[in-house]
């Protein structure tokens, strides 16, 4: 049992009366446990749309998501809430994501408050502490607001916040895009030890092959809303087989100035 | 061509206590750029690459003061009134900024700001900066440039509306182009494009281009020098090979070794710099780097390291200047 399947899922926005967008086209995937599996594609390719269809933000317009072998559209209000326990997500933009006039503390507490209530207020403080100290942050800074803090830090806070419920698939929506390089490194350790400790599962979306290269075990790649390759990592990288994997994979800017130059002189 | 001498920008914050605390932003950099040269300023965010060349260009906010000299083609330009500064930039300077949406005027139709720039710098009348405004969109290769000339900026895509920007920057032919992580907010595969056309540029023009950036691949691809700054100073220079293959400053080499280098075997943990930029209010005591320095000794913490000559191109800013990197 795969523990999530995505099956002929499609999503067609209505752009005005006559014209309809199609931003998902009959895509199928599977996702196991303890498995990283990155999506891939260009901005406008569907990828954050595939996203929130999985966490039910949208609605897909033909085909179904199955969690654990059921389906997550047909789930009523309580199981709803039960599965975003299960299911968290970390944002693109670090700082965006937090709300400003929280201190960090309740920002990475705010899950608890609402989908389990029945814990006890220092129960629900020393567990945000717990996970504010494994993110890498110190005690002392629970009660800063989010401007205090630099995009590196806002990320781990976004993440230490979908953490503390401890779910088994995270989400994450371009989470290092846009950190500087000694930072991104980091939180791509952060995430993968995390990976580790828990068994979770991961959805790592992002337009930066070479990262997705470090961090993922299989990768789904999309054009224009439909998967057109999906593989192992390495099978992918080393024998790309649809026309578009290998422009996006060319597409890749290299550190090796010779290679770089002969890239750009050749392409 | 460009020089730029012990330049310094500072911007007045609030602070906690009443009196307005300075913040330091550039702390004495020098650097030249000779005609015909593409040079990279590369460094985090923070490291104070922006506000170095918004301040020569006069673009520093109002709280923001920059103390220096800056001389280019024998003119100076720090400080120097809108008057004088307006007959430069834009037409001997050509500046392409990070997001090209919120460099473009969103009421316009690109075509009108485009014949702007040649009306303005050059007097061209109507009819002939329209002609070489459709010509320089031909060749930032713009499909359909006469019908691209009257549309809006929100109806292009961010690669169309980058071209466009570089297009804009272009059509005085200047002798300088600064380009400000002019690919960051890009796809990739548009990306190479845009690298591409600033490189046919170069070589066709001899145009000199600075490229501000953090992406190291980037670099590699556009530049023949290389100026890697920290917290505010430049802590490295020298040319593509020196900086890629015998980086001797360790943040140089952990920034190169954090780059992801698409090669196979490349699974799993990445090499990531500890820490954290340094707050500039409160900088470290010594090399602004030591707290997250592998190789810090007592010295580093002491005394601001002297900048040490390597080869006539190639200086770096450390009390290690001879360590052997760990890397390549």
């Amino acid at each position: 049992m795969s523990l999530l399947s995505v099956e002929n899922v499609s999503v067609v926005f209505n752009k005005g009366k006559k014209s309809q967008l199609t931003a998902l086209n009959n895509v199928s995937f599977t996702l196991d446990k303890n498995e990283i599996l990155g999506i891939v594609g260009e901005s406008g390719c569907g990828k954050s749309t595939l996203a929130r269809t999985i966490l039910q933000l949208q609605q897909a317009t033909s085909g179904k998501v199955n969690w654990k072998d059921s389906n997550i559209a047909e789930k009523n209000k309580k199981q709803q809430k039960e599965l975003r326990k299960q299911i968290q997500l970390v944002f693109q933009d670090p700082l965006d994501a937090l709300n400003p006039r929280m201190t960090v503390a309740q920002i990475i507490a705010e899950p608890l408050h609402n989908l389990m209530p029945q814990l006890s207020k220092k129960v629900v403080h020393e567990k945000a502490v717990e996970m504010l100290l494994s993110m890498g942050l110190q005690q002392e800074q629970q009660n800063r607001y989010p401007h205090e803090f630099s995009g590196g830090q806002c990320q781990r806070i976004g993440i230490a916040r979908a953490m503390i419920v401890e779910p088994e698939l995270l989400i994450c929506d371009e989470p290092v895009s846009a950190l500087d390089v000694s930072i991104q490194a980091q939180i791509i350790n952060l995430l993968l030890d995390l990976k580790q400790q828990t068994a979770m599962s991961m959805i790592f979306i992002s337009h930066d092959l070479s990262v997705v290269r470090h961090v993922c075990d299989r990768v789904l790649v999309l054009y224009k809303g439909e998967v057109v390759e999906v593989a192992d990592a390495e099978t992918l990288y080393i024998n790309p087989q649809h026309p578009y994997t290998k422009k996006l994979l060319n597409a890749v800017p290299l550190a090796d100035p010779v290679k770089e130059r002969q890239r750009i002189e050749n392409g | 061509m460009l020089s730029i001498n012990n330049l310094s920008v500072e911007f007045k914050v609030d602070s906690a206590s009443k009196e307005k605390s300075i913040l330091k932003a550039v702390r004495g950099v020098s650097l030249s750029i000779k005609q015909g040269e593409t040079v990279a300023v590369v460094g985090e965010s923070g490291a104070g690459k922006s506000q170095l060349f918004h301040a020569l260009m006069g673009l520093l906010p109002d709280n923001g003061s920059a103390h220096g000299e800056v001389d280019f083609l024998g003119q100076s330009l720090l400080n120097q009134p809108a008057k004088v500064l307006n007959k430069i930039r834009g037409k001997d300077i050509g500046m392409i900024f990070q997001d090209p949406m919120t460099a473009l005027n969103p009421y316009m139709k690109i075509g009108r700001q485009l014949t702007e720039v040649l009306q303005v710098h050059l007097g061209t009348n109507n009819k002939e900066a329209r002609e070489a405004a459709i010509e320089m969109l031909d060749s930032v290769q713009i499909k359909d440039p006469a019908d691209r000339f009257n549309s809006y900026p929100h109806e292009l895509s961010g690669g169309m509306r980058q071209r466009v920007v570089i297009a804009m920057a272009l059509l005085c032919k200047p002798k300088l182009i600064i380009a400000d992580e002019p690919t960051t907010a890009l796809d990739v595969t548009v990306q190479t494009g845009i690298i591409r056309l600033l490189r046919q540029i170069h070589k066709t023009q001899n145009t000199s281009i600075v490229l501000i950036t953090h992406d190291l691949p980037l670099v590699a691809g556009l530049c023949d020098h290389v100026v890697v700054m920290y917290a505010g100073r430049v802590v490295e220079t020298g040319t593509l090979e020196e900086i890629f293959f015998h980086a001797k400053h360790p943040y140089t080499q952990a920034l190169l070794a954090a780059t992801p280098h698409n090669d196979s075997n490349q699974q799993g943990r990445m090499q990531a710099i500890p820490g954290q930029p340094p707050d500039p209010m409160h900088l470290p005591s010594g090399c602004a780097f030591n707290p997250r320095c592998s190789f810090a000794e007592d010295n580093c913490f002491k005394e601001m390291p002297e900048e040490k000559t390597l080869s006539h191109t190639h200086h770096v800013v450390c009390h290690m200047g001879n360590h052997d990197g760990s890397e390549k």
